[in-house]
């Protein structure tokens, strides 16, 4: 599968990723730093006081004033970003007006995603999981780092019904530093796992970003005629008329959704529901118009 | 069970479309690899039992919709087990009339004596019994049981209409039987043999019509005209309206009984010819009497005249208001008197409730000033009465300004008031009428009679009127001064009189003339004494003036004590007879078959109504079964 859809690229390739936080990072770059002092973007002025580098004094605002005043600039730097996928059975769903099953439409978002952070110089790193966690790539800046990360895209197979809480604690265990972390998946099972590992991650001052990625069918539930439904993941079965429980099984799932949603907007997580039937390059473009609008 | 289209029967494979269709579209369920289903809410489910148990169920009903609307077409019954027509090789079938005109004494031993030269021994009988409609069908396996079943035979007093049954005696035949006769017992009235649509009876059928009596002898009525006691009651004198309505000469007795005293006297009349005949009794010291026209012979279905008094009266209504009542004085005076030429009853009524009247019950109505109190409905319907024959006889006083621009404002008659002329003192001559018109139908009467004093008595006043060119002046004041006109409106008339009938204006009322000129004009231009007639049937029972009409035995009662007249007149005779020549040519060559003996269909109960209400039963139950489990789905 080619992963990075030239389209989606020429679409998102005017953007820059702008964190909305403060991270940390060795190199300075784009992302405000939490230092203040270096760097080249003006933040204030402020009184001059001996011992302070003369070569920070602003001489035209002494001219004015005939007081001292000091420039303070905010120190620009990369980031680390970790893009994590759920790898569970689920996600290998894939419905008649879809072109990608979910677990692909998540692999095609982390793959821009990784392509995009890495053209800026910020460090990139790649976790999946299912039942036990399939791929652990730390944040990193290379080109071969981010070569690694398309190949093992390529191998990621849906297993299990997602061991959430294993997998999670020991993909935090590698976490240094602040960063942003974003987490694709399509939260029908585990959500609250998967929500108190972004709440965590938060509270250690990452930037949280949540994909939740359906199917159309899973919010339009098109079904007609009669259906036996077998869980992907447990196994149960049901035969129905789809379209005389459609209306009930929408206001569940717009229930859910309003619930997961809510669960984001209160620990500070950027909600994101995306639908593999919409065109990614128009999502993708579309959520980061509106993280820039927020910067 | 059989069927009288049995062909269609086969539409019974339609059966098979619901069938297909259930097991096509009992479908397996498509398997779904669904990601979670933990928002399907398993109560919410449609079971797969639940589901197979409402297709079956529709499924049986369409079935049954199908079946029932099949076997609807197919006609299904149920031979009539006593039908023993089939299989018998010389079969016969009798119709019988048993309306009312049937009903006449021995008649049922006149049809056995003709039925038992036409129905030979070893033959199978069937006996239909018909009247206003189909009353009975029998078949019998020899002709004594069927003549037994004869002498029960009830005749009714409906009237008769024998197309249902002339059908029904036609199919009732089997198709292998070798000899078939059909007998149509009856009077052949032609009303009741009128068809709308001739059935067809098959050439293979042999027709024979057999009328049990003569034509002829139920064609003469007798209408007791006038009941006379004489010599201080010791002479009863009746005068009777004979008339023959046949086409044929016809001798007729008729009988006048009072008390013990019978006078009999034979009138020869000759086609539609009516005679009056005065009989006489003397000595009869009875207050009863009948004239009858050998009684025995009048059918059932004949009608009575009844009325009270010696003649038919003629009602006139007059609108009067309680304040204005000299003219309808002179007018009660004037038609309440008895005499010669008729007998009048004035029916006064407010103004205010002429709009509750039956104008069609009165042979003439008198407007006068009161007549300006009608209202726009009122002349309308005034209007309509005289579009229909009626009679208005308008002479208005004071108000004839009103009056006449009403009568012309609603088209009643083309009269227009000019003025009201007065003689203007004592000195000047009165005025009077000048001139008749000889040949007016309501001067006959004058003609000749010279101490007429038509033209001598004065008038005061008068309302000067002018007319159309239609209007006929009877009588003049003077040259273009109309005093007594005719005009004409519709098929009635309107009179319009200078003078009001008061002595006020005039010595008219008070003259000799005025009392036969007002009857005569009601008389010969109101259209006749049928007004105030009732009719009743044969056997029909009323109470009028206190005592019960005797209808049951048929004959004109006269009851003179209190001037009760009875009369019975022959109404239907004056229809005639079908021709049987052309009824029988009618029936064999009608193309408005709607069953022919050549079909194999055998008599029976039907029962295609209830397999229809099956079906219509089942289409609804089937759209409540959908309905229900649509609803518990729902839920």
């Amino acid at each position: 599968m080619d992963l990075i859809d030239p389209k989606v690229l020429d679409r998102i390739g005017s953007y820059a990723l702008l964190s909305r936080s403060v991270v940390e990072g060795y190199i300075s770059g784009l992302h405000r730093s939490m230092f203040h002092g270096f760097g080249t973007e003006f933040v204030q002025y402020r009184n001059y006081v001996p011992g302070d580098d003369l070569k920070y004094l602003d001489w035209k605002v002494y001219a004015r004033t005939k007081k001292f005043c000091s420039k303070v600039f905010r120190e620009e730097t990369n980031m680390n970003c970790r893009i994590i996928v759920d790898c569970s059975t689920s996600m290998s769903y894939k419905g008649n007006k879809s072109k990608l099953s979910k677990l692909q439409y998540a692999s095609v978002i982390s793959a821009c995603l990784a392509y995009m952070i890495s053209r800026q110089g910020d460090k990139v790193g790649f976790y999946a999981y299912g039942d036990k966690i399939q791929c652990a790539i730390p944040p990193g800046s290379r080109q071969r780092h981010l070569q690694e990360i398309f190949s093992k895209l390529n191998t990621l197979k849906p297993e299990g019904s997602g061991n959430h809480r294993e997998c999670l604690t020991k993909i935090s265990e590698g976490f240094k530093g602040r960063g942003v972390v974003i987490f694709i998946s399509d939260m029908m099972e585990g959500e609250e796992e998967i929500i108190r590992f972004m709440k965590s991650a938060r509270f250690s001052h990452n930037d949280c970003i949540l994909f939740q990625v359906l199917d159309n069918d899973e919010v339009e539930f098109p079904f007609d005629k009669n259906i036996r439904f077998v869980g992907m993941e447990d196994k149960e079965e049901l035969i129905t008329a789809p379209q005389l429980i459609r209306e009930n099984y929408l206001a569940e799932i717009g229930a859910y959704l309003e619930e997961v949603k809510m669960s984001c907007q209160k620990n500070g997580i950027d909600y994101n529901l995306q639908n593999t039937s919409h065109e990614l390059d128009y999502v993708l473009s579309a959520y980061l118009n509106r993280r820039q609008e927020l910067h | 069970m059989a069927f009288a289209a049995p062909l269609l029967l086969a539409a019974m494979a339609a059966i098979g479309i619901p069938l297909f269709l259930h097991l096509m579209a009992k479908d397996v369920p498509k398997v779904v690899h669904f990601p979670s289903l933990r928002f399907i809410k398993k109560d919410k489910l449609e079971t797969h039992s639940k589901r197979g148990l409402r297709d079956l169920l529709l499924l049986l009903m369409r079935c049954l919709v199908i079946a029932g609307v099949v076997f609807a077409f197919s006609q299904p019954f149920i031979k009539d087990k006593t039908s023993a027509l089939n299989g018998a090789t010389r079969q016969t079938v009798v119709l019988l009339d048993v309306s009312s005109s049937m009903d006449r004494k021995l008649v049922l031993d006149k049809i056995r004596e003709r039925l038992e030269k036409e129905i030979g021994e070893g033959e199978s009988v069937a006996l239909i019994t018909s009247a206003a409609s189909r009353l009975s069908r029998q078949a019998f396996d020899s002709r004594d049981v069927f003549f037994t079943q004869l002498e029960k035979v009830k005749f009714t007093q409906e009237e008769g209409h024998h197309e249902e049954s002339l059908n029904d005696a036609a199919s009732f035949f089997a198709k292998e039987a070798s000899a078939k006769k059909l007998i149509i017992v009856s009077d052949f009235q032609a009303n009741d043999w009128n068809f709308l649509q001739t059935p067809q009876v098959g050439k293979d059928i042999e027709l024979k019509f057999i009328r049990p009596f003569d034509k002829e002898i139920d064609n003469v009525s007798v209408l007791v005209n006038k009941v006379r006691r004489l010599n201080e009651g010791k002479v009863v004198q009746v005068q009777a309206l004979v008339e023959n309505h046949t086409a044929l000469d016809k001798a007729v007795d008729v009988t006048f009984t009072a008390g013990i005293k019978t006078v009999k006297e034979t009138l020869n009349l000759s086609p539609r010819e009516k005679r009056r005949v005065i009989l006489t009794v003397k000595d009869a010291g009875v207050s009863k009497a009948k004239v009858f026209i050998t009684p025995d012979e009048y059918p059932a279905d004949d009608l009575y005249h009844v009325w009270i008094g010696e003649e038919a009266p003629q009602v006139v209504l007059y609108p009067v208001e309680k304040s204005q009542t000299l003219d309808y004085l002179f007018v009660e005076k004037a038609l309440h008197v008895k005499s010669a030429d008729g007998a009048f009853r004035v029916a006064a009524r407010e103004p205010s409730n002429f709009n509750k009247l039956k104008l069609e019950e009165f042979h003439a109505i008198i407007l006068s000033d009161s007549a300006a109190s009608l209202n726009e409905a009122d002349f309308l319907r005034i209007k309509s009465y005289t579009e229909q024959g009626g009679l208005i006889i308008v002479a208005p006083g004071e108000k004839a300004g009103i009056v006449f621009s009403r009568l012309k404002a609603y088209g009643i008659a083309d009269v227009t008031y000019v003025e009201t002329i007065r003689r203007k003192s004592s000195v000047d001559l009165p005025f009077n009428f000048s001139k008749k018109i000889e040949n007016s139908p309501l001067l006959k009467m004058f003609k000749n009679t010279p101490d007429s004093d038509l033209l001598n008595f004065a008038i005061y006043r008068y309302n000067a009127f002018k007319t159309g060119a239609d209007a006929k002046n009877i009588l003049s004041i003077k040259a273009g001064t109309p005093a007594w006109s005719l005009i004409p409106s519709g098929k009635g008339h309107v009179l319009v009189s200078a003078i009001p009938f008061n002595h006020v204006w005039s010595d008219f009322t008070l003259s000799n003339s005025f009392l036969p000129l007002l009857r005569h004009s009601i008389i010969s231009l109101s259209g006749g004494a049928s007004k105030s007639t009732v009719n009743l049937k044969v056997g029909e029972r009323k109470l009028l003036a206190g005592k019960e009409i005797n209808t049951a035995k048929p004959g004109a009662e006269v009851l003179s004590e209190v001037l009760l007249v009875v009369n019975v007149s022959r109404l239907e005779s004056s229809v005639d007879t079908v021709n049987l020549i052309d009824f029988k040519s009618q029936i064999r060559a009608s193309r408005g078959t709607r069953i022919t003996v050549t079909d194999d269909k055998q008599s029976g109960d039907e029962y295609w109504h209830y397999f229809m209400l099956l079906a219509i039963g089942a289409l609804l139950l089937e759209f409540a079964i959908a309905d229900l489990f649509r609803k518990k789905t729902a839920q």
